[in-house]
């Protein structure tokens, strides 16, 4: 006989043997115990979590020959064969490689034929969720009406694949990981039982490694052993898994934490150069962050959370004060690196890059970028205003020359409190012309920066209208709609010509006053409203049309005077000419326009 | 050079399974982890011949007719499975079950080695499941895989793993200089680029190879009109698919270097020691973050032909935006200015 796995020999070979799934165990036994046996089961779960072994064992509880009993006794004929795979009455079938309509069809055959050594024949289909549709098909009638003598165990990884129609015939039994500390039991078991030798701290870490699978846990053990002989270490197993020490990685992240980048950089260097596994050693930089996390906000129990609490203050300083949106922005780094590894070679380049990013800004760095960014905005802004200004000087231009005397006049008003009666009552049309009424309040730029800020507050014009139980006054309003201020700070509105009614209502004294009292309130100086019928705009000379779409529906600019961008008519300047000249060199022959041709 | 003998650099794994065959502790699953070109199934061919070996059983004496038989892929109790088509398909595991379902010719050890066993399709590796778990008799099936993190976790957790450890970049060198006849410069960086596998350097050491990585690296220093360097370059590789993958490796190794190099590491880690002059230079004309956004296309490039993206195109933009390096923004600008200029006129 040659030498067999550990997770071979150890398989449970009695009910009390099988560490964890207490619920299944419990609820299998009492249906040998009660002669309750179904006809058909299905066990799923993850790897290595004891679906194959209970099956065997309820094989083993049905025949035995003092059985169906909830404790076969292991030494009767029956029971060896069982335990040696030569049953005639237990038939394990692959169902992964023997998942053809045919195979079950065979299977279909063999049913009717009774048991010869025990009182049961178990079929036990492994792997079923790879059973073709066909397959599931066939096995449906046998399934739910086998012989009384016939019992199914269906085992799965997979049980979303089965059909709905096999999962209803069977009784479902989920299984599920081991936890670590029933991991390292059994593993402590396994290792008596080889007069093996294990630190406990070596138990632990392949109880982690395994993730909850008992076979990947034997499968370490075993290797381990077959590697390093009985005695085996906590060191001994971090080797064979390529597992970075955790200490390293707490040094490793501290640096990290702490910015310290050429620290954290050649620490990486080190660590990958002593042959770690990079994908491992990711994955386990994750999971020191997740429990730091944890114990941070104290989702783990008091005792661990202190232990791990403590291990970051006394002896990483740096991770102890992380905050948590950096310990969250680490994690979401290091899990895109680990992301990243499946296209990239070298492997560790990703690593190294989420070290970097992980240890923050550049100082210098930052700095030089936000003198960028300063220089661009104070140009950008440099630009506008001249463009502004060009404006306001065409515009001028075209009203004549400035009177210096109105501009008095505007200080004046402004002084005064309240309105201005004088204006209320003044003619639209008189004031569009506009020929003498040419000084300015405050700039153009000012006026729409001004608008701009009115627009945002004009729901509370509303809100404030309706609270002082103006409503009809706030109900004119809302069908016109604002377009700016004039030069001389007054608010334009304008109607569609079918709304002629409100408008005139709202021009009424008595209406118009109670707005501009509002306005004046609201934008904390004298404000003065003009009407206009959208059509009468292109008329209103000398109003400079800020945003005028600003609010309700888009509307074509009907003003004359929309900011044409600038473009730059000469080869000279042209940003697109000069980065191809960048790119690629050489000298300019002709510059054409590609839709000038066409 | 035979079995075990010519596994340099993985000593440790070579005596651990030299161990396990001498103390009757042979497993009966193996899988043997590494990046391709790693020595995995050099590693699997001399544990084989080290089971087989009837002069120096345990160690191989890689003169018997065993070991022979072996070297040469035809001893009767060994398969020796491939992807075909690129994938390993359900009928070609069938075969292995049903060869493992008999006893040995020779009545001894049963070895299956399955190379690239990531490819086996969902069928192939669910129907190896059981056979992995209890194989009957003297049996031993090897997995190699480059890409573990793509196989079924039940295939997993039924074999031991064994993972290839990288070569120490000195031991590699000094390989290459030995066996290739290369300069102490040159190997050094040959071996960085080979990340720890021998197998890698040993391709790289070509000729062909050397003078493209030579070639790729001068565009990368050079300064007149990188745009058209850039594009011949993606030209080239696009006729040279088999060169692509160690040319964007050049490429974003040498970029890292600069980044280490600015972030004020070592010259002792960088990959292109022997430019180093030249990589200094460099790195002080860019930001460090720009450079790292050179790194992050690199990698968004490399992702995107793994994932079949048409390739002339990839390489086009990934060479232009290096090309540009520090005006990343600036190159976008002018995107949108042609395309605004355009709908205007």
């Amino acid at each position: 006989m040659s030498y067999l796995s550990l997770y071979r020999k150890y398989r449970p070979q009695r009910f009390e043997d099988v560490v964890g799934q207490e619920p299944v165990v419990r609820t299998l036994q009492n249906a040998l115990r009660r002669g309750r046996v179904a006809h058909a089961y299905m066990f799923s779960g993850p790897r290595g979590t004891g679906k194959t072994s209970l099956a065997r064992l309820l094989a083993k509880g049905l025949n035995c020959r003092q059985g169906p009993t909830p404790e076969p006794c292991n030494v009767c004929s029956n029971c060896r064969l069982i335990s040696d795979g030569y049953s005639m009455d237990v038939v394990e079938i692959d169902g992964a490689s023997n998942r053809g309509i045919d195979e079950i069809r065979d299977l279909r055959e063999n049913v009717k034929f009774a048991p010869t050594e025990g009182g049961y024949k178990v079929y036990i289909i492994d792997e079923v969720h790879m059973l073709t549709t066909d397959a599931f098909n066939a096995l449906l009638k046998t399934l739910e009406e086998p012989p009384e003598y016939v019992v199914f165990v269906l085992a799965t990884t997979e049980p979303h694949k089965v059909p709905k129609t096999i999962a209803s015939r069977c009784q479902h039994f989920q299984f599920h990981n081991f936890t670590t500390e029933q991991v390292v039991m059994r593993l402590q078991q396994v290792a008596a039982a080889e007069g093996l030798d294990v630190e406990p701290a070596a138990l632990s870490l392949i109880a982690r490694h395994a993730a909850g699978g008992m076979r990947d846990a034997l499968a370490i053990l075993d290797q381990a052993v077959s590697f390093q002989g009985n005695r085996i270490e906590e060191r001994h197993i971090a080797e064979l898994l390529g597992v970075v020490p955790e200490e390293q990685i707490g040094k490793l992240l501290n640096h990290i934490a702490g910015g310290e980048r050429l620290a954290a950089l050649t620490l990486l260097q080190e660590i990958i150069g002593g042959g770690a596994d990079v994908q491992q050693l990711t994955k386990d930089c994750i999971s020191f962050l997740r429990e730091l996390m944890l114990a941070r906000t104290g989702k783990i129990g008091a005792a661990q959370q202190q232990a791990a609490l403590d291990a970051a203050g006394g002896q990483w300083p740096n991770l102890s004060s992380l905050p948590m949106e950096r310990i969250l922005g680490l994690i979401d780094v290091l899990a895109g690196a680990l992301a990243d590894m499946r296209w990239v070679s070298p492997i560790w380049l990703p690593l190294e890059m989420a070290v970097i990013r992980g240890c923050g800004e550049y100082p210098q760095e930052a700095a030089r970028q936000a003198a960028v960014i300063q220089e661009t905005v104070i140009s950008e802004l440099r630009e506008r205003i001249q463009r502004l200004e060009k404006l306001m000087a065409s515009l001028l231009a075209a009203q004549g020359v400035p009177g210096e005397g109105e501009k008095a006049d505007v200080l004046v008003d402004a002084l005064g409190d309240g309105v201005k009666p004088k204006a209320a009552e003044q003619q639209p049309t008189s004031s569009g012309k506009g020929t003498q009424r040419t000084a300015i309040p405050s700039s153009a730029a000012d006026r729409a920066v001004e608008f701009q800020d009115l627009l945002a507050r004009w729901g509370e014009i509303a809100e404030r209208l309706r609270q002082e139980r103006q409503a009809p006054v706030e109900a004119f309003l809302r069908e016109s709609k604002p377009l700016g201020f004039d030069e001389d700070g007054r608010l334009v509105l304008v109607f569609p010509r079918v709304k002629e009614f409100h408008k005139v209502s709202l021009e009424q004294p008595r209406n118009k006053e109670v707005l501009q009292r509002v306005l004046s309130h609201i934008a904390e100086r004298p404000v003065e409203v003009v009407c206009y019928f959208e059509d009468e705009i292109d008329q209103t000379n000398g109003f400079v049309q800020t945003a005028g779409n600003a609010l309700g529906e888009e509307q074509p600019s009907k003003g004359s005077d929309v900011i044409a961008p600038e473009r730059p008519a000469s080869d000279a300047g042209n940003p697109a000419l000069e980065a191809a000249l960048r790119i690629f060199g050489g000298t300019v022959q002709e510059v054409r326009c590609e839709a000038e041709r066409g | 050079m035979h079995g075990f003998v010519s596994l340099m650099g993985q000593e440790t794994l070579v005596q651990r399974l030299q161990q396990a065959i001498i103390s009757g502790r042979v497993a009966h699953a193996y899988l043997i982890t590494g990046a391709p070109g790693s020595g995995k199934k050099t590693l699997a061919v001399a544990f084989a011949q080290a089971l087989f070996c009837t002069e120096q059983p345990g160690t191989a004496c890689g003169t018997c007719r065993n070991c022979r038989r072996v070297e040469a892929r035809n001893h009767p109790d060994m398969i020796v499975i491939e992807p075909d088509g690129g994938r390993i398909k359900i009928d070609q595991v069938r075969d292995l079950k049903d060869r493992f379902s008999l006893q040995a010719y020779e009545g001894r050890w049963k070895v299956g080695i399955i190379v690239g066993a990531e490819t086996m399709t969902v069928e192939a590796a669910n129907s190896l499941l059981k056979l992995l778990e209890e194989p009957s008799g003297q049996a031993v099936i090897m997995l190699l895989s480059a890409s573990p993190s793509m196989l079924l976790p039940t295939i997993v957790s039924r074999c031991q793993r064994i993972a290839m450890k990288p070569i120490p970049r000195q031991l590699i060198a000094s390989f290459l200089e030995r066996e290739y006849g290369l300069s102490p410069e040159t190997a050094l960086v040959i071996a960085g680029l080979a990340d720890g596998r021998l197998g890698q350097a040993k391709e790289l050491a070509q000729g062909p190879n050397l003078a493209r990585i030579e070639e790729i690296r001068s565009a990368l220093v050079g300064r007149e009109s990188p745009g058209l360097k850039a594009l011949r370059l993606a030209a080239e590789l696009d006729a040279e698919p088999e060169a692509l993958e160690f040319a964007l490796q050049v490429v974003v190794t040498w970029l890292r270097d600069m980044l280490l190099l600015a972030l004020g590491c070592d010259r002792q880690v960088m990959v292109h020691q022997d430019r180093y002059e030249e990589l200094l230079e460099q790195s002080r004309l860019y930001s460090p973050s720009a450079i790292m956004q050179a790194v992050w296309q690199v990698e968004v490039a490399a992702r995107a032909l793994k994932g079949n993206a048409n390739r002339r195109l990839t390489l086009d933009a990934l060479f232009y935006q290096l090309a540009d390096l520090n005006s990343s923004s600036r190159a976008s600008e002018v995107y949108k200015y042609g395309k605004s200029s355009g709908s205007q006129i």
